[in-house]
């Protein structure tokens, strides 16, 4: 039986490549994250932050058995993706993903086409990665129990890639604006890449600007909204200015960072700059060890 | 009596040959309904970026829906270019227009912005052409088909004569 996630993500893939992942055992289809199709290359799937390949008829073996998707079969991924519309994504594409309707990406890459220096596009998608989003509401409880205790403060989420930041912003800003567990807070979502918002139930307190820059969108609902918190995620320089210019506002952020622990982000210009400023004064450190792990700790001890 | 029924005979064949002139328009009909829709998803397809299938789903063209093109072409998001290449064969088309319309329909969807909008455009332009040469040449073949039947009628009455 798959998740409503996962019946989701598997509208988009062709006929043969969804039959042959919907053999594997339910537990490990529930537990996938990523599923990458390159083309006349073996399919990969990410489960549990481990890559693995499966036959024509659902069984986990090694690369060289791996069923291979065909170039057709990709053509047919991303019409499905595009909705036959390829136009309608082409600045999506460009940034090197496709927003899916029901909040989720997918990750496309190949031969770039630039435009004065940037990438304008594909002229061939040689790669597709669907990452599987699920909403879980209660992965970020121990950071609403820990805002319970301590009172709320302005949090960075770090994790490299893949390990759940996303599902970890989605299920603060659920647990934040439907009060569950302290009194709701109106929450903002500064929801660049259509991934937060779409996702989550419609029954908190919770405004968005999506498909906007982070910056422009974060200047835009501190001016316009009133949020108590905005959430963002990947938070990069480019927001650095804009997320301390709301400092002062009194608006709290909880954003998220590719990073393992929050000292690399010191190396990183304005980022470290926006870390010293004490914006965030709270740290989380997502992780993988036979299970997702979350350490909160606050962000001086660990710089 | 007999001459009654030669006129009789005559006239049916009169009116046969007006209602097969009268179904050469059908085509006329449909390139001006391709035309509508085609104007519709280069004006949407350019001010909003609107995918395909919702553009389909939004078009209200009264003869297409008719014959069947838009409900077919809303029957499924996925395979927008095949389904508008089978939608296409609906259409009450000579071989000529219907060759423009499967040329589209071959990359329809698979193209960048710019590229998408200079296809609609050709084939606007060529469907317009088109339509214009079968205008001109409709009241011709219309006259040559009614004059055609009402002589075979005639001849017949006069051989049953």
């Amino acid at each position: 039986m798959l998740n409503s996630a996962t019946e989701i993500i598997f509208k988009y893939l062709p006929m043969r490549i969804s039959k042959a992942i919907n053999g594997l055992p339910p537990r490990c289809i529930e537990s996938l994250t990523e599923i990458r199709l390159r083309a006349n290359m073996p399919l990969s799937l990410t489960a549990e932050g481990k890559n693995m390949f499966i036959t024509q008829n659902g069984s986990a073996c090694r690369i060289n058995r791996g069923i291979c998707t065909t170039k057709e079969e990709l053509a047919e991924c991303l019409r499905r993706l595009t909705q036959g519309s390829l136009y309608s994504y082409e600045e999506y594409i460009a940034q090197g993903y496709i927003p899916l309707a029901e909040g989720g990406r997918a990750g496309v890459c190949g031969t770039a086409v630039l435009k004065n220096g940037n990438i304008a596009g594909f002229a061939d998608i040689s790669s597709v990665n669907l990452r599987l989003h699920r909403f879980l509401p209660d992965i970020a409880l121990p950071l609403a129990e820990h805002y319970q205790k301590h009172g709320v403060a302005g949090t960075l989420v770090c994790a490299p890639p893949g390990l759940g930041k996303t599902s970890f912003l989605r299920s603060i800003a659920y647990l934040l604006s439907v009060g569950r567990v302290i009194e709701p807070l109106r929450i903002a979502l500064a929801d660049e890449r259509q991934e937060l918002a779409a996702a989550l139930p419609k029954n908190g307190i919770i405004d968005y600007v999506a498909n906007a820059p982070k910056a422009d969108a974060i200047t835009l609902l501190t001016r316009t909204m009133a949020p108590q918190i905005i959430i963002c995620d990947e938070i990069s320089p480019n927001e650095c200015l804009s997320v301390l210019e709301s400092q002062n506002t009194g608006v709290t952020f909880i954003a998220s960072a590719h990073c393992t622990h929050p000292k690399q982000l010191l190396k990183r210009g304005r980022m470290g700059l926006m870390l010293e400023s004490g914006i965030f004064p709270l740290c989380v450190i997502l992780g993988y060890n036979q299970g997702y792990t979350c350490q909160i700790a606050p962000t001086r001890s660990l710089l | 009596m007999s001459l009654l029924g030669a006129l009789l005979l005559t006239a049916g064949a009169y009116f046969g040959g007006i209602i097969i002139a009268r179904s050469f328009a059908e085509e006329l009909y449909a390139i001006d309904g391709v035309l509508e829709l085609l104007d519709y998803m280069q004006t949407r397809i350019e001010s909003l970026k609107t995918p395909l299938y919702q553009l389909f789903c939004d078009c209200a063209q009264p003869y297409l829906e008719s014959v069947g093109f838009l409900p077919m072409l809303r029957s499924s998001p996925a395979q927008i270019n095949s389904l508008w290449q089978s939608a296409t064969e609906l259409l009450p088309l000579s071989q000529a227009v219907k060759k423009e319309l499967l040329l589209l329909g071959e990359s329809l969807g698979d193209l960048p912005l710019e590229e998408q909008q200079k296809r609609i455009s050709l084939c606007i332009n060529s469907l317009k052409s088109q339509q214009k040469n079968i205008a001109s040449s409709l009241p011709k073949r219309q006259k040559g088909v009614r004059t055609t039947a009402l002589l075979i009628g005639a001849v017949i009455s006069i051989l049953l004569i």
